[in-house]
């Protein structure tokens, strides 16, 4: 079952609902209603203004007897009077058109009120590398801006799940201006792996996915080296609410970002195996942000691994493999897919006579027997390997064909 | 006669007669002013209370209730029955009200200036609060974010359902509900016994 953040269903929400409606502060405010009354005299005044400018809109205007060419050229004035009108009541009628770029300035602009702190909530719906099945969880966000509405700090906690959709550990990621610390708190092995990045390593050229000014920052830096690599579709619904969707296929990799038509808020974002959108937010006074919002607080009995200890990219057995093949070290297949190359792209580059299937190989070869000792050592089920392994050549295809870009070095 | 619905008589309020939506819908289908004005009869009320409560100021109430209902008044061709005459009306409050933040900017309510408009006439069958209470609730809902305002306003000052509120505020209905719910948990945390 689906629950809300305050972790009740919609039926048990209803139930805390009417019995707050029945209780003395939700009886207090009916009465606060009652209790209000318009200034004597205004309903009718409006009325009589109401009924007034009706009668503008329906009183024709007399027309003094005029001779028979007089009253041609005023019908024929009128006429086209009456042509400009309609044509401009087309116009007015067509629905606002904004351009990806008007959308895209509008929701760069800081969007917050100065020294405001906002709670929103997101779904977030995704399918790990190497499972078909995708996993849905809460995504918990709190932002706070500074004297000028931009934001400076933000605190993002979700849990992740293995392929059964069970809790394995829970992220917390907490953004100062420029620096990136994420805590992973692994529940099983009641350790917490501590990274400390820039944003840029952290993310490297992609969006921030809770905040939409930073989506809108990448759309149009895309738009700037490509105008037709970023489109505006038509205005839709996104999980019950109305948006305007853009959309890229930057480097093969597609991205759906909803915004507000209104307020050009980001109301979420769609890739193949990734989609979230905002479920609720609202401005919470100061007083009452709860403490340590914009901290982390290590579990009680928690061990903390050293950041040293926490894996990076460059030890994944895969790129490891891959770059001894190609020839090339690590760093410089980072940097190659810092240009935009992919790993085929970059080692063929290097080598010219090897092919993808051979690199596609060497990515999976090794796979059954890794896969056998975390099986048996009860680190994964049977099934979770058996999927791994329907998956992997295709997932070896993507990983050497998509833009090769690394969280940090 | 219309008008004794629902101005006060002999220094008390009437409840207005509450037309059913269908009706409304028809109302407003014919496209007339005597149709329109039945229909501002039934909601200026809840209109104005909500304008008040969200600006403070009845001044300010009265020359947005009166925007809302000219700007209705023009758009009444557009309008499509769909039995939610209601939940139009609020949704052109709410851009009202909307306007003029951007206009004036967000308003400077004081409790003193507020405690004066409340109808001292309405009393005391009709759930009155004493004035000690009514400051503690207009105080608590001024403590809550724009956005609890709007909604709780629209909940118990307007009396709209969650589901009308949801589609003017073009949020989920379940986002709308934990928004109430919150802002009442808070409200019921600044006024713990509002009703003694």
């Amino acid at each position: 079952m689906v629950k809300n953040n305050l972790n009740m269903s919609d039926a048990e929400l209803d139930h805390a609902l009417n019995a707050a409606e029945a209780a003395p502060e939700g009886q207090a405010l009916k009465a606060l209603g009652r209790n209000i009354s318009v200034r004597p005299g205004f309903v009718a005044r409006l009325e009589a203004e109401l009924k007034e400018s009706a009668s503008i809109r329906v009183r024709g205007f007399p027309l003094p007897k005029l001779s028979w060419p007089a009253r041609r050229a005023l019908r024929i004035a009128a006429a086209l009077a009456l042509i400009v009108l309609v044509g401009g009541l087309i116009w007015l009628d067509q629905p606002m058109r904004v351009s990806a770029q008007e959308v895209l300035d509008r929701a760069s602009a800081p969007q917050m009120e100065p020294n405001q702190v906002e709670h929103r909530v997101y779904t977030v719906v995704y399918t790990e590398d190497g499972s078909t099945t995708p996993q849905q969880d809460i995504a918990d966000v709190w932002v706070q801006s500074d004297e000028t509405g931009a934001v400076t700090e933000t605190a993002l906690t979700y849990n992740k799940r293995d392929t059964d959709g069970n809790i394995r550990g829970i992220i917390h990621q907490l953004y100062t201006g420029d620096k990136l610390q994420m805590y992973f708190y692994d529940t099983q092995e009641n350790t917490v792996i501590v990274r400390t990045a820039t944003r840029d390593e952290m993310l490297g050229a992609g969006p921030d996915y809770f905040d939409g000014v930073s989506a809108a920052k990448y759309l149009n830096e895309i738009r700037a080296g490509n105008v037709d690599g970023v489109t505006l579709l038509p205005e839709q619904d996104f999980h019950g609410a109305p948006a305007l969707p853009v959309r890229t296929e930057h480097k093969a990799e597609a991205l759906t970002v909803y915004f507000d038509p209104q307020t050009y808020v980001m109301r979420g974002m769609q890739s193949p195996n990734f989609e979230m959108w905002l479920e609720t937010e609202e401005v919470v006074a100061p007083a009452d942000v709860p403490a340590n919002t914009f901290n982390f607080e290590i579990p009680e009995g928690a061990q903390v691994a050293k950041p040293d200890e926490a894996p990076t990219w460059k030890d994944d057995p895969s790129l490891q493999a891959l770059a001894e093949a190609c020839n090339l070290t690590l760093d410089t297949l980072a940097e190659a897919g810092k240009a935009g190359q992919s790993i085929l792209a970059a080692c063929q580059a290097s080598n010219p006579d090897i092919t993808e299937e051979q690199l596609i190989e060497v990515v999976i070869n090794p796979l059954p027997q890794d896969l056998d000792g975390k099986v048996a050592a009860g680190a994964m089920s049977g099934d979770e390997a058996n999927e791994i392994l329907a998956n992997a050549r295709r997932k070896a295809s993507l990983l050497l064909n998509a833009p090769f870009t690394v969280e940090n070095n | 006669m219309r008008n004794e619905q629902v101005m006060r008589v002999q220094g008390r309020m009437r409840q207005p007669v509450t037309i059913p939506s269908q009706a409304e819908d028809a109302l407003a289908a014919q496209g007339s002013i005597e149709g329109f004005i039945q229909l501002y009869h039934e909601h200026v009320h809840s209109v104005y209370r909500y304008a008040l409560a969200r600006l403070g100021n009845p001044q300010d109430a009265e020359d947005v209730t009166a925007d809302v209902f000219k700007r209705a008044w023009s758009s009444l061709p557009h309008y499509r029955p769909e039995g939610a005459f209601k939940s139009w009306l609020f949704s052109i409050a709410h851009r009202a009200v909307a306007d003029h933040y951007r206009k004036h900017g967000p308003p400077t309510v004081t409790l003193d200036a507020l405690a004066e408009i409340i109808d001292p006439a309405v009393q005391p069958e009709e759930g009155a609060l004493t004035s000690e209470q009514l400051r503690q609730v207009f105080t608590a809902l001024a403590d809550l974010s724009q956005e609890q305002q709007e909604v709780i306003t629209l909940r118990f000052l307007s009396d709209l359902r969650y589901e009308e509120i949801a589609r003017i505020m073009r949020k989920r209905e379940s986002a709308i509900k934990m928004m109430a719910y919150r802002a009442l948990e808070q409200i019921r945390r600044r006024i713990p016994d509002g009703k003694e």
